[in-house]
């Protein structure tokens, strides 16, 4: 097995991707991880658009690249872009920012040199011009296509083929009036006729986005005679054909209903809005999305000039059952699920590489790394430990899909039934000899779960694989719409590094971790170490692992830990709205940032390592820095609510350099659980529709999201103490779109 | 050239500091509540403000007759002498209504022109259709230019006007058209809308480019009225609720 060209190709897709994120507006983000954004930058290849690496080797079977939503949170909770060529649907109720969102869409690919075409249903593009002048150098070169029916005539008129009298111009040629109806002809809109133009559009200028503002008003206005429905699916069929990334709004009043198009689209983010105590929430979550990984939780947002600044650190949580008992009953039942989950990640791994030597693979890289982590850990240096088993774990998962690859027939000869064992093996092979050394180090409650082994079904595989599982059997669905209250909260957990964009499948965070591995970037570069669901592949019999199981990773450790720590607040502590443990970990300076990234790590590598990494949990200044967290938050509204979770957090597993002297986290208030809102494990986790053979990055916030729950136990949970502090949308004058 | 769009006065203060400044000028706003909230009030000065400001206004009044609008707001001693009415208040036509669709539809396209210019003559020419009220509109848009309109209500429209057509593609089209027709005009438009089934969704709502919200709520022993911009194009707005009072001042948003 030629290792080298597969690191090779992954390295230069890694570049590729980084082009995903490309150069936006200063202060777009306003400081929302912003450094996610700022290092993948420094990969360089940013202007190259993505599509030209499309048209060189989309065909070629590898997985599909991403293509950025323009929206850089957007990208990160679709864990690196929409996959190319493919249509999405975005749905919301009016007003909620659908078409800025599209807008934003289109005007990513003007900056990165491609034609792209909106094609107009609702709002005259004289209009569209008008209200958002924000992207306007960008906009200009959007194409638009006035799909707007005429001014109906009563008396007989003759009826124009669409495509026969209008056609699609740059914004920087729409002019201010509206257009007019003609005196004597009117042009009557029907999807088939748009369909024509379309294609006509696309052939004459290859088009690599498509947005179609709004596909209710195509059903609406445009499908007479035609079955609504039908008309949607054909609809969609024709846009999957013409292999051009797409985008459709549509307007849903009503959360849940299954439409032709929602079952069709190949993803959907949605956008809602509540109404909370005389104020407006606004939240975006990613429902669907087929053939990756995304994160699960919904965000709330504001609509700015340039499009949605969406809050990442935040999420919104419906909550379903509405009482507090019914809350903390969950939360218990999913600490109780969580030990079990972190362990068979390391079981897997084993199983893996026992596997893999099997069918005479060379395993000896990934040898190499289980055999530093041994050492690691040996050592107590559980971070260490952590990353480098993450590196071990990406290299099987990264040698199993290529040699998945290299064999004629899909399925192994040799069914791993190794995978099968959920069960802890952990002294199992002599090739993983190196990895039991954790043993005798297993903190309590790891040993604990070795006694009890084959956990049921609740949560066992590994958080790695989290993604391509399908999203777990929550106690309360993430999404059970039900009627607020609305819940905001505070996950002081990293968003998913969207280090996977595009990653094919060999993304190994080997190349890049192995040259500078204590560097404070090698914590983010291992972290996001795509895990590929081709390991998943190779072991089919892994028990599901259900998508909050990231957040379970960690946790059955650190229920103990941070409790002792709990129970010693920072005698400095002010009160929590008082910048204590407010979002201080970015601004606190380079230590600080450095830190969280190898918080990130560690939650990156949650799925091997949970049980390393979850031991000795030290307590760190990230989470309680003395700076005045609400900065860096620009404009939503700091709350108690939030620092104090996010003062829970224990990010770091090592002591971090403390910028303010280390102090314990003021975690003695322990307020919110984080998922009391009934949101349920996998409001933590991610989950993805489909398991295509994608990369999917760790779950990331394992580790940082795992403390938050651990409060739970030792008290009742707090689920919304003050639910609308955290209000970002606040009173604050929010701005309109379509 | 235009950078930024021209705003429209609603004639209350607190109104258009809540949508940023206004209307913009020459698009579709729909005005949501249920019946008494304050719709038509609403609706009414805002076209009050253009009387104010020597403009031709235009009231399409199919939910009550303009006598009763009229009447009503006397008490507020609001003069809305200077109002163009359209009056297309359905006449009385208990059996009529039930009347063969097809046969209204055809007459429609002869006659509707006159349709209510006759109105209360015959009785088949009772019947207001959405065509008729388009073509009444368009044959009065094309001496003067109305700057403001209000539709109230287009749900009237939907459940009388609309009654003939069993076609929902249709009934859509024609509200589309109408509402077309009018921001081709330039026109600033308002439309009241009574809520519908939660969940279904209204063409209007897809066409207009922005939505004011009404609703009542108990505050102990009293109710407040209170008002709400739910969405609004290209203009950054005020998510928030407001209570309002109606009152001989007209309407005040506190």
């Amino acid at each position: 097995m030629e290792l080298i060209p597969v690191l090779n190709s992954a390295a230069r897709a890694a570049t590729g991707t980084a082009a995903v994120f490309g150069p936006r507006p200063k202060n777009y983000l306003k400081g929302t991880t912003i450094f996610l954004t700022g290092e993948r930058r420094r990969g360089g290849a940013r202007d190259r658009p993505m599509v030209s690496r499309t048209a060189q080797n989309g065909e070629a079977g590898g997985p599909e690249p991403r293509v950025s939503s323009g929206n850089g949170n957007l990208d990160i909770m679709l864990y690196g872009g929409f996959v190319a060529r493919r249509p999405y649907l975005l749905v919301g109720p009016g007003g909620t920012g659908k078409s800025k969102l599209a807008l934003g869409f289109l005007c990513e690919g003007v900056r990165r040199g491609e034609k792209v075409l909106l094609v107009t249903l609702e709002e005259p593009p004289n209009e569209i011009r008008s209200n958002h002048r924000g992207l306007s150098p960008l906009l200009d070169q959007v194409y638009v296509f006035d799909a707007i029916p005429d001014v109906m005539r009563y008396e007989r008129a003759p009826f124009k083929d669409i495509a026969a009298v209008r056609h699609a111009v740059p914004f920087s040629e729409v002019p201010y009036e509206i257009r007019k109806t003609p005196e004597l002809t009117s042009v009557e809109v029907t999807f088939t006729a748009l369909e024509q133009t379309l294609k006509m559009e696309i052939t004459r200028r290859n088009y690599t986005r498509l947005v179609i503002d709004s596909l209710t008003a195509l059903q609406y206005f445009c499908m007479k005679g035609v079955d609504e429905v039908g008309g949607a699916q054909t609809f969609l069929r024709f846009l999957s054909d013409l292999r051009v990334t797409t985008v459709l709004t549509v307007e849903s009043p009503i959360e849940e209903s299954e439409t032709a198009e929602r079952l069709l689209a190949r993803g959907e983010v949605r956008l809602s809005r509540w109404e909370v105590d005389d104020r407006t929430i606004q939240a975006i979550g990613v429902e669907k999305f087929r053939g990756s990984a995304h994160d699960i939780r919904r965000h709330p947002y504001r609509i700015g000039p340039v499009g949605l600044d969406i809050d990442l650190e935040t999420t919104v949580s419906r909550d379903p059952a509405g009482t507090g008992s019914a809350r903390s009953e969950q939360a218990k039942e999913r600490a109780r699920n969580r030990p079990a989950s972190s362990l068979p990640d390391v079981v897997a791994l084993i199983a893996a590489v026992r596997d893999l030597v099997e069918v005479g693979v060379d395993v000896s890289s990934a040898q190499a790394e289980v055999d530093r982590a041994a050492a690691a850990t040996e050592s107590g240096r559980t971070a260490a430990a952590g990353r480098h088993l993450l590196r071990a774990r990406g290299i099987v998962s990264q040698l199993a899909l290529e040699w998945e690859r290299t064999r004629e027939s899909p399925q192994p000869p040799a069914p791993p039934a190794a995978f099968r064992s959920a069960e802890p093996k952990l002294e199992a092979p002599a090739t993983t000899a190196a990895i039991p050394p954790p043993a005798p180090k297993l903190p309590a409650w790891l040993q604990e779960t070795t006694a009890v082994p084959a956990e049921p079904a609740p949560a066992p595989a590994p958080s790695a694989r989290g993604p391509a599982v399908a999203p777990p059997p929550a106690p309360t669905k993430p999404r059970s719409f039900s009627l607020p209250p609305v819940t905001l909260r505070r996950t002081a957990s990293r968003p998913p590094l969207p280090s996977a964009p595009a990653a094919p499948p060999g993304l190994v965070a080997l190349p890049r971790g192995a040259s500078s591995p204590e560097s404070p970037l090698a914590g983010t570069a291992a972290g996001p170490a795509p895990l590929s669901v081709g390991l998943l592949l190779v072991t089919p019999s892994v028990t599901p692992h259900e998508a909050g199981a990231p957040d379970g990773m960690t946790a059955g450790a650190p229920v103990a830990p941070p409790a002792t720590r709990i129970e010693n607040p920072t005698p400095a502590a002010p009160s929590p709205v008082g910048g204590l443990g407010t979002t201080g970990p970015i601004e606190s300076g380079r230590a600080a940032r450095r830190a969280r990234r190898r918080g990130t790590s560690r939650k990156a590598f949650a799925g091997a390592a949970g049980g390393f990494a979850a031991a000795p949990v030290t307590p760190t200044p990230v989470g309680v820095p003395g700076g005045d967290g609400a900065v860096r938050d620009g404009p939503i509204p700091e709350s108690p609510v939030r620092s104090d979770v996010a003062a829970l957090v224990p990010v770091p597993v090592e002591p971090v350099p403390p910028s303010n002297g280390p102090r314990p986290t003021p975690t003695s208030d322990a307020p919110d659980v984080p998922n009391a809102g009934g949101a349920g494990p996998a409001e933590d986790g991610t989950a993805t529709s489909d398991a295509i053979p994608i990369v999917v990055p760790p779950v990331p916030e394992v580790s940082e999201g795992a403390p938050a729950p651990t409060p739970v136990p030792k008290g009742p949970s707090v689920a919304s103490p003050a639910p609308t502090d955290t209000q970002p949308a606040a009173d604050a004058p929010a701005e309109g779109s379509g | 050239m235009m950078e930024t769009a021209p705003r429209v006065s609603t004639g209350i203060v607190g109104l258009d500091r809540m949508l940023g400044g206004g209307l913009i000028a020459g698009r579709p706003y729909l005005v949501t509540g249920a019946t008494g909230s304050g719709k038509t009030l609403l609706g009414l000065s805002f076209l009050m403000e253009g009387i104010r400001r020597g403009e031709d206004v235009l009231l399409v009044a199919v939910d009550e007759p303009p006598s009763e609008i009229l009447e009503n707001v006397r008490s507020f001693g609001w003069d809305l002498s200077k109002i163009r009415t359209l009056d297309a208040n359905p006449g009385q036509r208990a059996i009529k209504r039930l009347g063969d669709v097809q046969e209204i539809r055809a007459l429609a396209d002869l006659r509707s022109m006159a349709e209510i210019s006759t109105e209360g003559k015959k009785g088949v020419d009772e019947d207001v259709s959405l065509q008729s009220i388009h073509l009444k509109l368009r044959q009065q848009m094309a001496t003067g230019h109305f700057t403001r309109v209000l539709l109230d209500s287009i749900t009237s429209i939907r459940r009388f006007a609309l009654k003939m057509s069993k076609d929902p593609q249709a009934e859509r089209t024609e509200i589309q058209s109408l509402l077309r027709f009018l921001s081709e005009r330039e026109t600033t438009a308002l439309v009241t809308a009574s809520p519908g089934n939660p969940g279904s969704l209204t063409p209007e709502e897809i066409l207009t480019r922005g939505e004011i919200h009404l609703s009542r709520r108990w505050d102990g022993d009293r109710s407040v009225s209170q008002i709400r911009v739910v969405r609004m194009r290209g203009s950054a707005h005020d998510p928030g609720r407001r209570p309002f009072t109606i009152g001989a001042q007209g309407v005040i948003v506190g």
